[in-house]
């Protein structure tokens, strides 16, 4: 028998999250310095440099757009510690994102992903957001898969890469290699080699007496800083092999409070937006601040464009915004996080702990060429 | 109209002495699997650019007999499907535009109004999941909406779907393009939740989504 669904009268009508401690990527070589520990990966998609390599050329390929304008790499930039600069990160069709385009740098680290989102532990299942993510458009390939596989199966550098990456598939060109590569390639993104590393690694003129006494600052319980940024990647949401417990963390830090019952503005909420709960309201996860001097503008919606900013807002236990729509104390904001207060700082304190800061820069991640876009390359000869 | 497509399960047919007599799907590789159909009445054209050429209108299965007068059915991927990984599902659960991979499991069911300058669109979907991705532990809204028809017989009838009714109250006139995805606490979803029969805080079905009907076949 058959049923039919059709017209009325006029009316016409993931993947494995559980992080396998015990099976690092053995084969592969983490370029790491001493102590700092290796990554968790999946275990079905473990790290090799081929596989990384091919990631590379997907990560930096505009062709996975909608209209063959962006790439990855395009709200990544290698130079700006793979962030844009933006305050808001634009997608294809020009609509603008609610938040900013995060920094990439040791996000092989992050125990979940994206600006708040508790659901997303797996680069493997983030990259489908961008790709395919329709409130907002960012690359626009919902419902056009097929063109990405027409393309692997075409394209004369993919069509030898991916039966050679994985060569066990009995269809190599899938969607879920797709993200196995870009994600193999963005854990790649490593950056330990800032002036605090060497400083730590022994090198006791690696950082400026200013910048020592930054550090003491920011590591104290008067600007109490390193509880949500803190650890070897400067975020609470850290998770490695030797972790005996996954961390994760989101924080309201008081950048609003609308009609002061801790409200945020609409569209942009935070955990809150997911879980549907009160106390969820504007609780983002504390980016990584490695890199931080050069990932202007700053907080999740890129309101405060300066380091300085930052300062005056955490100096202050929270944003005051006198008038407008988003008016509001949020030093008063009831789901702040009892971490965010007010503290004092003299001018030399605040100048010494903007100086640490800085000493976060890893230049070499910057300009490394293994993470260049390779396309730029290819294209001189 | 700029999009109508959506899953469907959990179908049977009500007999003369009210007993619920299973359908049994016919797996065709494509629109059916042996438990989820999708229903895609767009076909890329127009307003739906977004779409896709295909479409599908119909739902193919075997049940017991005898006389029918009426049909269930449930909108949405079932629960032990919802959170699999969709680039290893098999069709109809493998369509990119027919997930969600932010919220961690399908659209259920995504339609959309348009008109000049304004604009309206449904993705209803599981919300307030809680687990990470690949090992999701529930979802507080499940959100499956459950259609009941009377004086339906499959040899007769086809099932009709009234946008009209389920977009009413909606404003196409404000000039704000706007949507409700199912979010917890979207103030957009009140209303078209309620024609799906939804309990918008807890995301229960407690009656038949009533823009469905029995229509006559041509």
């Amino acid at each position: 028998m058959r049923l039919w669904v059709g017209l009325a009268g006029g009316m016409v009508f993931l993947l494995v999250g559980l992080y396998t401690v015990t099976q690092p990527s053995r084969d592969y070589l983490w370029d790491l310095p001493e102590g700092i520990p290796i990554p968790v990966v999946p275990e079905d998609n473990p790290m090799s440099e081929i596989k990384a390599q091919l990631g590379r050329w997907l990560f930096y390929d505009t062709r996975l757009s909608a209209n063959n304008s962006m790439s990855c790499g395009t709200c990544h930039l290698q130079h700006l510690a793979f962030t844009d600069g933006r305050r808001n990160a634009v997608g294809v069709t020009g609509q603008s994102h609610p938040r900013g385009s995060m920094s990439l740098v040791n996000v092989a680290y992050a125990s979940r992903l994206t600006w708040a989102n508790h659901l997303l532990g797996e680069l493997e299942v983030q990259a489908l957001t961008p790709l395919f993510g329709e409130a907002p458009i960012e690359m626009g390939m919902a419902g056009k898969e097929g063109v990405i596989i027409q393309l692997l199966r075409t394209d004369s550098l993919y069509k030898d890469l991916f039966p050679q990456v994985f060569p066990t598939d009995e269809d190599s060109y899938s969607l879920l290699n797709v993200v196995r590569a870009i994600s193999s390639f963005v854990r790649t993104v490593i950056s330990f080699n800032s002036p605090y590393d060497h400083f730590l690694a022994g090198d006791k003129d690696a950082l400026s007496a200013s910048q020592q006494r930054g550090m003491a600052l920011f590591f104290s319980e008067k600007t109490e800083c390193f509880h949500c940024h803190g650890g070897f990647n400067f975020t609470d949401s850290s998770t490695h092999i030797n972790s005996a417990i996954e961390s994760v963390g989101f924080h309201n830090n008081g950048l609003y409070n609308i009609g002061m019952d801790g409200g945020y503005p609409a569209g942009n909420t935070g955990l809150y937006e997911l879980t549907g709960k009160r106390r969820d309201m504007g609780r983002f996860k504390a980016p990584t601040l490695r890199n931080i001097a050069i990932t202007a503008p700053y907080m999740h919606d890129g309101s405060i464009h300066s380091l300085d900013g930052v300062l005056d807002h955490y100096q202050e236990g929270g944003r005051t915004i006198e008038a407008g729509a988003h008016a509001g104390h949020g030093s008063r904001n009831p789901y702040k996080s009892v971490f965010v207060r007010a503290f004092e700082l003299s001018a030399t304190e605040r100048a010494d702990l903007l100086s640490f800061l800085e000493a976060l820069t890893d230049k070499t991640v910057l300009k490394k060429p293994s993470l260049s876009d390779p396309w730029l390359e290819l294209s001189k000869y | 109209m700029t999009d109508l497509r959506f899953y469907i399960h959990d179908i049977y047919l009500v007999s003369g002495e009210d007993e619920l007599l299973p359908l049994t799907f016919k797996k065709d590789g494509r629109w059916q699997s042996s438990n989820v159909a999708l229903v895609d009445l767009e076909n890329g054209t127009g307003a739906c650019f977004n779409g896709t050429n295909a479409s599908n209108a119909v739902v193919e299965g075997t049940y017991p007999g005898g006389l029918v007068k009426g049909l269930e059915f449930k909108i949405g991927v079932p629960e032990t499907l919802n959170h699999s990984d969709p680039l290893t599902a098999v069709s109809p659960l493998n369509y990119t535009d027919m997930h969600w991979h932010w919220a961690s499991g399908y659209k259920f069911f995504r339609a959309g109004l348009a008109t000049l300058n304004d604009s309206f669109f449904i993705h209803l979907g599981s919300s307030r999941c809680s687990g990470t991705i690949g090992e999701i532990k529930g979802c507080l809204s499940a959100n499956r909406a459950f259609v009941h028809i009377d004086r339906f017989d499959p040899a007769r009838n086809v099932v009709g779907v009234d946008l009209g009714l389920l977009f009413n109250e909606v404003s196409l006139n404000d000039g704000i393009n706007s949507d409700c995805q199912s979010g917890p606490v979207d103030p957009n979803c009140e209303k078209p939740f309620s024609r799906f029969g939804l309990n918008f805080e807890t995301g229960e079905a407690v009656e038949s989504a009533n823009f469905f009907s029995s229509e006559p076949k041509k």
